[in-house]
């Protein structure tokens, strides 16, 4: 009798606690919910909107069940309707808003295809050869991808090659390259620099720098460089790992001028070891990582940045992802009246010219730390000069949206990056 | 009468489609797993993965309707769909930290870690939910575990 009590205040308990756990989860589900929704000023609920936009899909399949077991929960002789009724909304509502990133996959592949049609004409399939197209997504979007994960694939990786040791600080480089004969593979060999972002105070190669895409692009024949560069030293702490000996008082001059620095030694070292083909290169960045992937590619043929670059590379795309289209005042001496020089030169969308290479941009339309704005910048100057740039925009997406190869917007985005990379080698 | 006749009809057409929908999830779920390429053929794998959430998740919600909780197999059947919830929102947080970390993992025992993970958690959801159609499906017809009759 004593047992059989026992256990009834057991399971009461546990009731209880699972009860508990299902209103946390809906009291975070309104959280998250409201970050994937609405703008956000609070730079930790910016920092959360990261990952809660790339991981809806997962999320609504959280909400459900809880908002199941919440019903079963509350008993009807013991709840009152409207109480399981409002359990039953809530969880209904979260769920279905959780899935609209999943929904608008198709929005976000029609603006790829229009600007795909505009650059390069309806039938810009027909370029693409069928050997070619094997190695490709065969699709924008599965799900499979998106709930089983992305799976890594085969290539070469040498992590931690030293290329600079001046100034105190130590830049390495990781080197993604394919395993099979480079001319079977779509790539060629064509050569890739990877800039990555974290506000040019923060952030590093590998880890921060969606490797998972990496190891794909190499893959498909691409000579992956990811590298790092001189970040400024603000004297805070990140939730970004980065390590200390890239930190140094540096401007945005010296950042240029340390990937200026790689590409000289792509020409004079690297490119024979990893048998990288010079005259097909692009540089691709994210967020920091966009601005300089700006700065470098549109400013390659600068005579501002004169003598800084190897001329032995030839340029032919550059994909800045959610790129700020302005430079910082605190990466450069003086402010933009007293130096306007620099400020004008250090400004992506202020370097276009004719011989500009095609770009390529992502940008999320839910992104409160680089606007849709700059994007738009980049293009219409680019445009007005005659070149291609092709700006896909991913509705809910929010910055660094790209970090999960598999999510909704990351398939989508490599689907067709993968083919402009082609289409422009 | 007819309401009646035609919700023992919803969870039975529910609980069978589920089991053939789980059929089907794994099978390609275990050709994906040791051939992970990109094909249209795994299209379908995602679609009745995710219908197959949503059809138990929906079996659920009637069976707690209309289970006579009172009767000790009714008893079991709602034990049993209290598992399954709590196990399916244990998987999906195993898959959902399982994909975040083979993103960021380069090779070794981490990223085996991830897989598994997301494996592990796949497995989990597929198979109780197979064994939670199979145990509806099978007392369907008994007296006195459904309110319906």
């Amino acid at each position: 009798m004593y047992g059989i009590l026992n256990k009834a205040k057991s399971v009461k308990y546990l009731k209880h606690f699972l009860r508990l756990l299902c209103y946390l989860t809906f009291l975070v589900g309104i959280l998250f919910t409201i970050i994937l929704l609405f703008p956000m000023t609070n730079a930790l609920f910016m920092a959360m909107s990261y990952f809660v936009s790339q991981i809806t899909g997962f999320l609504m399949f959280l909400y459900l069940p809880t908002t199941l077991l919440l019903l079963k929960l509350t008993h009807k002789k013991r709840f009152k309707n409207w109480k399981r009724g409002s359990i039953l909304v809530i969880g209904l509502f979260l769920t279905g808003l959780n899935a609209l990133p999943l929904i608008s996959v198709p929005v976000s592949i029609q603006t790829a295809e229009t600007e795909f049609n505009v650059a390069y004409g309806e039938n810009w399939r027909c370029d693409i050869p069928k050997s070619a197209e094997n190695y490709f997504l065969p699709s924008q979007f599965n799900l499979y991808n998106y709930f089983l994960g992305f799976p890594h694939r085969d290539c070469n990786v040498e992590t931690d090659v030293l290329y600079y040791d001046a100034d105190g600080i130590l830049l390495y480089f990781d080197v993604y390259y394919p395993k099979g004969v480079y001319s079977d593979l779509p790539g060629n060999g064509s050569v890739i620099i990877k800039i990555h972002g974290g506000g040019w105070t923060a952030g590093d190669k590998s880890l921060g720098n969606v490797l998972v895409l990496n190891k794909y692009l190499a893959a498909q024949g691409y000579v992956v460089f990811d590298i790092q560069y001189g970040l400024f030293d603000y004297g805070g702490s990140s939730f970004i790992p980065t390590p200390d000996y890239v930190k140094g008082n540096f401007t945005l001059h010296d950042m240029v001028y340390q990937i200026g620095t790689f590409t000289k030694l792509l020409e004079t070292t690297y490119a024979d070891t990893y048998n990288a083909n010079l005259n097909s290169v692009f540089i691709m960045g994210g967020s920091a990582g966009g601005q300089l992937t700006g700065v470098i590619g549109l400013g390659y043929n600068d005579p501002y940045f004169s003598g800084n670059f190897s001329n032995a590379l030839t340029i032919k795309g550059i994909i800045p992802i959610y790129p700020p289209d302005f430079a910082p005042s605190f990466l450069l001496p003086g402010d933009s009246s007293s130096n306007p020089l620099a400020f004008e030169k250090f400004t992506p969308s202020n370097l276009a010219d004719p011989s500009d290479p095609s770009t390529l941009i992502f940008q999320g339309l839910r992104d409160d730390l680089v606007s849709i704005d700059n994007a738009e910048r980049i293009k219409s100057s680019l445009n007005i000069e005659g070149v291609n740039c092709l700006v896909l925009t991913f509705p809910f997406a929010a910055h660094a949206s790209d970090l999960i190869v598999g999510n909704t917007y990351s398939q989508v985005w490599l689907y067709y990056m993968e083919r402009f990379l082609f289409l422009e080698q | 009468m007819k309401k009646e006749k035609c919700s023992k009809a919803v969870i039975k057409y529910l609980s069978n489609l589920g089991i053939f929908l789980s059929i089907i999830s794994l099978s390609l779920a275990i050709l994906y797993f040791i051939f992970p390429v990109n094909s249209l053929l795994y299209d379908i794998l995602g679609y009745t993965l995710i219908v197959t959430w949503f059809l138990n998740a929906a079996l659920v919600y009637f069976t707690d309707i209309y289970l006579n909780k009172n009767f000790h197999i009714g008893k079991r059947i709602n034990r049993i769909s209290y598992y399954y919830l709590a196990l399916f929102i244990a998987s999906i947080l195993l898959m959902v930290f399982g994909v975040i970390f083979s993103a960021f993992i380069i090779s070794g025992i981490l990223l085996v870690l991830g897989n598994i993970m997301i494996i592990s958690g796949f497995l989990i959801t597929i198979l109780y939910g197979f064994h939670f159609c199979i145990v509806i499906f099978t007392n369907l017809n008994n007296r006195g575990v459904w309110n319906f009759e």
